[in-house]
């Protein structure tokens, strides 16, 4: 589908749309409560897709994650902006959000199954509420370690720990 | 593969928190050094990426709302698609690049003679596309000098105008005050064609002009005195120009007094404290 949407076909883009956009706005909606944003970075998102097509490599992602982590880092980006925080852009790392353009240190592909997706999605219902939390603020709000110390009063120290553990769990969760 | 690095004991779990983008600017900056050479926490990254993506596609869906799919599509494809990535076409380009010393180059094929023909083209080309860099560059920078100079002229034509201006003003201010005084000076033994008008009042001193005078080298000056009680008292220096025209103000605060007698000293550069110089020019008020 990315291949047809690489060679100008607004039909395949519009395919992608019908099969992508729910989880884009999906999560575009759980990071930024309005609605009328969340709209705008599924419209940056699509664009952005439309515009890097050609640059897709089949086997470095899959489509989902690639739409994804665009979804999430505009999103934040967005998220960060409406808070004014100049000094601090986006809190997720660039290149992970074009897995396909950036140098190639991961030969492997940042690919996830729609089993390992069920697999991540039970094992979040299961991390202990103290743990889930603090991934749920990095994941929606973009916090880093110090801002969720901040914000929750746990120890630094202890944020560090919680979301490490956590995120040991979630990868365990994944067929390997 | 990569050796661990002694260090690596700091970055554990550092993988996790860099791909949830939760790392603070330095552990950041610091995790990104290491990762470029610990295969460790680039296995480990590769995986908690996948989580990340994993934590994305398990996000509830949310129906978007109607209306929304013909703005995103309206919207991409009035955008360009870029052009694919560099790095693919390096890969495939990279044996091509090996196959002239594979294939023995100076085996004078006629693949080689088109070789060295074409880069000696190239060369030629690269020649000529620095010689006229350079041309391009010297003419830039001779029409910079030349902007530098003309904007050097302006700037001094801008200060003559702006002088020029202030003494008009002034002028205006004194011949239309109504206390005004009219001074008129003749010519004396050294200047006998020589002549001069003083203007003056309270409120803006003394507008000072005069004709005839004769120009003068760097070292002399012409110097205005007010007379009063046979006491001169100096009120500045002046020059005239190639016609032998001046115009000089005098601030207000030297001459609280209606002038009594002006007179035009020739003294040396600077001035002096009374008068040494021979009187080119003197006359008294008319009241």
């Amino acid at each position: 589908m990315v291949e047809a949407v690489a060679r100008g076909s607004g039909d395949a883009l519009g395919k992608l749309y019908d099969r992508y956009a729910p989880t884009a706005y999906g999560l575009a909606r759980r990071i930024l409560p309005q609605p009328d944003q969340a709209e705008e970075v599924v419209q940056d998102v699509f664009a952005q897709v439309w515009r890097d097509a050609r640059r897709y490599e089949r086997g470095r992602a899959t489509v989902a994650g690639w739409i994804v982590m665009l979804t999430r880092t505009r999103a934040i980006d967005r998220l960060r902006a409406r808070k004014a925080r100049p000094d601090q852009t986006s809190g997720v790392e660039p290149a992970l959000v074009a897995p396909l353009a950036s140098p190639d240190r991961s030969p492997e592909a940042i690919t996830i199954s729609a089993e390992d997706v069920e697999h991540v999605r039970a094992a979040l219902g299961q991390l202990p509420d103290n743990q889930r939390a603090l991934v749920e603020l990095a994941y929606y709000q973009g916090m880093t370690h110090s801002e969720i110390a901040e914000r929750t009063g746990v120890p630094l120290g202890t944020v560090k720990t919680r979301l490490r553990a956590a995120m040991t769990t979630l990868r365990a969760a994944l067929a390997t | 593969m990569t050796t661990m690095p002694t260090a690596h004991g700091e970055f554990d779990g550092a993988a996790a928190a860099y791909a949830l983008g939760a790392l603070d600017p330095p552990e950041k900056q610091a995790f990104e050094a290491h990762l470029a050479t610990c295969a460790a926490c680039q296995a480990e990254l590769r995986d908690m990426q996948r989580v990340v993506v994993g934590i994305g596609q398990a996000t509830a869906v949310v129906a978007p709302p109607e209306g929304l799919k013909a703005r995103v599509l309206a919207n991409a494809m009035a955008q360009e698609q870029r052009s694919a990535v560099p790095r693919s076409a390096d890969a495939r380009s990279a044996p091509l690049r090996r196959d002239p010393r594979q294939s023995g180059a100076g085996s004078g094929s006629p693949w080689n003679t088109l070789a060295i023909a074409a880069s000696i083209v190239l060369a030629v080309g690269a020649g000529i596309y620095a010689w006229s860099l350079r041309t391009q560059v010297q003419s830039l920078r001779q029409t910079v000098t030349e902007a530098s100079s003309q904007i050097a002229a302006l700037r001094a034509d801008l200060a003559t105008a702006r002088r020029d201006a202030a003494t008009l003003k002034t002028t205006i201010r004194v011949l239309s005050a109504p206390d005004l005084i009219q001074v008129n000076l003749k010519g004396q033994t050294p200047a006998p064609n020589a002549i001069a008008r003083g203007f003056w009042s309270r409120s803006y001193g003394i507008i000072f002009q005069t004709d005839g005078l004769p120009g003068l080298d760097l070292s002399k000056v012409y110097q205005l005195w007010v007379i009063k009680d046979g006491k001169p008292g100096s009120l500045g220096t002046f020059r005239v120009d190639a016609s032998g025209a001046g115009v000089f103000t005098v601030d207000p605060s030297l001459v609280p007094e209606p002038p009594q007698t002006l007179a035009v000293s020739l003294e040396r550069a600077g001035g002096v404290p009374a008068p040494e110089g021979p009187i080119v020019l003197m006359g008294s008020s008319q009241k």
